[in-house]
């Protein structure tokens, strides 16, 4: 399963032009919430509602699920492996958990576009949620991008014994990039700091009423009348 | 003038985040000029997507938009030149470059072994008079 080196290369572009351009897209996204939430001036948060829409839906989820499968291709197609090393494991589950994150969000996202496109009004008080996961995305990018270059030492379990099955002509340790058979210090870190924000997400979550997502800023009597806008707003691209 | 390895890639993380971010800032930049533009000749949805904005704008600057298909396709597609740039990093050196590898060479050969060659440097390119001794 490894590819020629011209075909590597171009996978590579195509790997860091999507992943490090969704980060882009992202400082893009948070610059129109940060600069409709200090404007405070309706017409300005009612465009800047429209133009993240449109930003969320044409370039950021495109961006993502092509950095995903781009991901998956580069590591499968190159010695590097999926599962063999936990900086590369690491960047798996990220972008997997902002991917969900990101697809989950995006009709809150459709619904306040759809508001400021069809009436006078202009929701601040959503801009700030936008802050939250727009920069909750941001750092979780800004980590991946740091993994891929720095590509700290540490194989898994799974990779020792792949490695071994591969060298089985060596004797015991192979040469690999891990030197011990633990588990690193760096991954042990990253893997409670990742616990404990999961955690905090889960707590907020519940504790903001339970009601998390597009549903809770649907008024109760006028269900019937916005949810079709939503479906709308969420299929049009 | 050279970096300790920490500090080499700690700049080379902001260098990638800050060049191929930009690409995809102007992916986002693009995609609203485009958007502007569908939205005014195909006049979708009912009422019309961005006549909210346009209407209170007086008129929308339709030949404004069209520049910036123009300015943000160019900057995508030179964006896209310099990453695939980065990535395969084709040879070829300066004729300045040659004449200060030819002065480093002076000092590297009293040394036996590369200080950081683990690090992806340039490697050496050996001229055609030295290949063909």
């Amino acid at each position: 399963m490894s590819m020629t080196p011209s075909l590597r290369k171009f996978v590579l572009t195509a790997h860091v032009i999507s992943s490090v351009g969704w980060l882009g897209a992202v400082v893009a996204y948070l610059a129109l919430a940060v600069a409709a939430l200090t404007s405070q001036d309706a017409q300005m948060v009612r465009a800047a509602w429209i133009a993240m829409e449109l930003t969320g839906w044409f370039v950021i989820v495109p961006l993502a699920l092509a950095s995903l499968l781009i991901g998956l291709v580069n590591a499968l197609g190159t010695p590097w492996g999926l599962f063999r090393h936990y900086w590369v494991l690491f960047k798996l589950l990220l972008t997997v958990f902002a991917t969900i994150i990101l697809l989950l969000h995006m009709p809150t996202v459709s619904y306040f576009a759809g508001v400021a496109a069809e009436t006078d009004s202009a929701n601040v008080v959503g801009l700030r949620g936008e802050l939250i996961h727009a920069g909750g995305g941001l750092l979780v990018l800004l980590v991946t991008a740091t993994l891929s270059v720095y590509k700290p030492r540490g194989m898994t379990p799974y990779g020792w014994r792949k490695q071994h099955k591969e060298f089985n002509g060596d004797t015991g340790l192979g040469t690999g990039r891990g030197s011990t058979t633990g588990t690193p210090r760096w991954v042990k870190v990253l893997g409670i700091i990742a616990l404990v924000l999961v955690l905090l997400i889960v707590i907020m979550m519940f504790t903001g009423g339970g009601r998390h997502g597009p549903g809770r800023h649907i008024p109760s009597d006028d269900v019937g009348s916005q949810t079709p806008l939503i479906a709308y707003r969420v299929q049009q691209p | 003038m050279t970096m300790a390895p920490g500090l080499r890639k700690f700049v080379l993380t902001a260098h990638v985040t800050s060049s191929v971010g930009w690409l995809g800032a102007v992916a986002g930049f693009l995609a609203l000029a485009v958007a502007g533009l569908t939205a005014r000749m195909l006049r979708w949805g009912e009422p019309p997507y961005f006549a909210g904005v346009a209407a209170e704008m007086d008129s929308a600057n339709l030949g404004g938009l069209r520049d910036e298909l123009i300015h943000a396709g160019g900057g995508l597609l030179v964006l896209l030149v310099t990453t695939t740039l980065l990535v395969y990093k084709p040879r070829g050196m300066t004729p300045y470059g040659w004449r200060k590898q030819q002065e480093r060479r002076k000092v590297w050969h009293l040394i036996p072994a590369a200080p950081c060659h683990h690090l992806d440097y340039p490697k050496y390119e050996s001229t055609s008079k030295e290949r063909n001794g």
